[in-house]
């Protein structure tokens, strides 16, 4: 089984390969040129990043934010974590500022409030090397296996969204 | 020359090893858990994990951390531990960090490095004879961090000239250049917040008669470190941590290295301190404190007892000797029973 930090390094690789920009994300257990997002809870007032949530890689392609976390094994941890960022509005809010403040948006021609009013441009995906499983509803998993990368739609996945990985 | 480079997380690996040419080739090896590296990596790594430690020709030459957190307040002194093992092997170290960067959220500020930290460096660096260099990880005018690339020139150039120099750093001009970086940042920092200039709230100076009469209740063992009495002056760190929350290193284990070099220390080792160092655990009882931080050489927390003179609770002390002598007595005991 490949650790996190390798197939953080593997997926990168291959999305940038397929055309992705890498805009933010958080490497497991170091630091990287990307700039960390950190989505912050709106309930939370107090000082620190109680309750923020973390990326651990965030691609952007032809209008879609990919949206990647990122484990040696499937988690479902990780999928309950992006399916409440992508359908919470307060929180697609939050991921755009993020962004906004690191100054790490793909184009500063990017209307913003579309991802902040609509889901649909937010991808939700997960990079993992065992077990070798079919996504369920709209999650893209990535089955990453020594350097080679297989994608695997969900079936409410988009074919715009599938176009992007050619 | 043939290189090692091992690292903690691969992607620092790599970003290291393309930080000069000469370590195209480098043998990368990830680090893993005290113990189970050769014994000259566990020996680096007795205090704690750094990013990368790089070989030449086997033998260790510089140790890096790298991070993107302006090491502000406490957080001083989470990753100065590993740095210091480094530098009393009399390994390079240098820290790429930023000295300033906006801190966002509701309260989103600049902020800047604490003072201390330079302070720490400084007298690591005198008393090992080690360079301990920090790096500016540079930001815009907006105090974001830049990441075009522009950001790795100063440490690019120092990687490299310290390899074409055989790692001889009287050689390298650069180093000079860095050292003066880092004190102009240290006066920066101490003119935005003159409070630097002394100890902070949690540390307290006091005479040592005084101190060692005020806890005389705590102290009936026999055990007590005995030198402690010749040094005139205390330092007591005072640490806030409940019981419940008392299973935990970070950033204390730092803290206290910095502390002890600021204010303690004159030479290589613990023995060599003018000033006492004591952690005070006022909310603490010491028997949930060695049930919850048991001494273990493999661990983390081992930290708590190689570095301070006396650790205090709100019921009693520990010399934490006593508690190191205790465990070596008990391994090899049970290894007399194995064979």
């Amino acid at each position: 089984m490949l650790t996190e930090g390798k197939i953080y390094i593997v997926i990168k690789e291959w999305l940038g390969i397929h055309g992705w920009s890498i805009v933010g994300g958080e490497p497991p257990g170091g630091t990287n040129v990307i700039p960390r997002i950190e989505i912050k809870d709106p309930h939370y007032t107090g000082r620190g990043s109680k309750g923020s949530r973390k990326i651990d890689l965030v691609g952007f392609k032809k209008g879609y934010f990919l949206l990647t976390e990122i484990k040696p094994r499937q988690s479902f941890s990780d999928a309950k974590k992006l399916r409440e960022i992508v359908s919470r509005t307060e929180l697609r809010f939050s991921f755009i500022r993020a962004l906004t403040e690191k100054k790490a948006l793909p184009t500063t021609a990017l209307k913003t409030e579309n991802y902040i009013e609509n889901s649909k441009y937010l991808v939700k995906s997960q990079a993992f090397s065992v077990p070798i499983i079919s996504p369920s509803d709209d999650f893209i998993f990535f089955i990453v296996s020594g350097s080679n990368v297989i994608p695997r739609f969900g079936p409410a996945i988009s074919g715009d969204v599938r176009s992007l990985f050619p | 020359m043939n290189f090692t480079i091992y690292y903690e997380a691969e992607q620092e690996g790599r970003w290291f090893r393309g930080l000069s040419n000469h370590m195209a080739l480098a043998d990368m090896r990830q680090l893993r858990t005290h113990g189970k590296n050769p014994q000259m990596i566990d020996e680096l790594i007795t205090y704690d994990l750094p990013d990368i430690i790089l070989l030449a020709n086997n033998k260790p030459k510089i140790v890096l951390e790298k991070t993107e957190e302006v090491p502000t307040g406490h957080n001083v002194g989470q990753r100065f531990a590993r740095l210091v093992r480094a530098a009393e092997l009399g390994v390079i170290v240098i820290y790429f960090l930023p000295f300033a960067a906006m801190k966002h959220g509701k309260y989103a500020n600049p902020c800047w490095v604490n003072a201390r930290l330079f302070g720490a460096m400084f007298k690591v660096g005198e008393i090992h004879q080690t360079p301990f260099l920090a790096i500016n990880w540079p930001h815009d005018e907006e105090y974001e961090l830049l990441r075009d690339g522009t950001e790795d020139k100063v440490i690019k150039n120092l990687v490299d000239e310290l390899l074409k120099k055989k790692f001889d750093t009287n050689a390298v001009s650069l180093v000079a250049q860095i050292k003066v970086e880092m004190e102009r940042a240290q006066n920066e920092a101490i003119e935005r917040n003159r409070g630097y200039e002394e100890p902070p709230g949690s540390v307290r100076i006091e005479s040592t008669r005084d101190y060692m009469d005020s806890i005389r209740d705590k102290c009936r063992k026999p055990d007590m470190p005995s030198y402690m009495d010749t040094r005139s002056q205390t330092l007591i760190y005072t640490i806030g941590m409940t019981e419940e929350n008392c299973r935990r290193e970070d950033p204390y284990t730092g803290m206290q290295l910095i502390y002890d070099y600021q204010y303690c220390r004159y030479g290589r080792t613990k023995y060599d301190r003018k000033t006492n160092l004591i952690l005070d655990f006022p909310e603490i009882r010491e028997k949930t404190w060695l049930t919850k931080n048991p001494y273990d050489p493999r661990k983390k927390r081992r930290l708590w007892y190689l570095v301070p003179d006396l650790l205090v609770f709100k019921d009693g002390v520990i010399n934490p000797e006593y508690i190191i002598k205790s465990h070596r007595t008990r391994s090899l005991s049970a290894e007399v029973l194995r064979r």
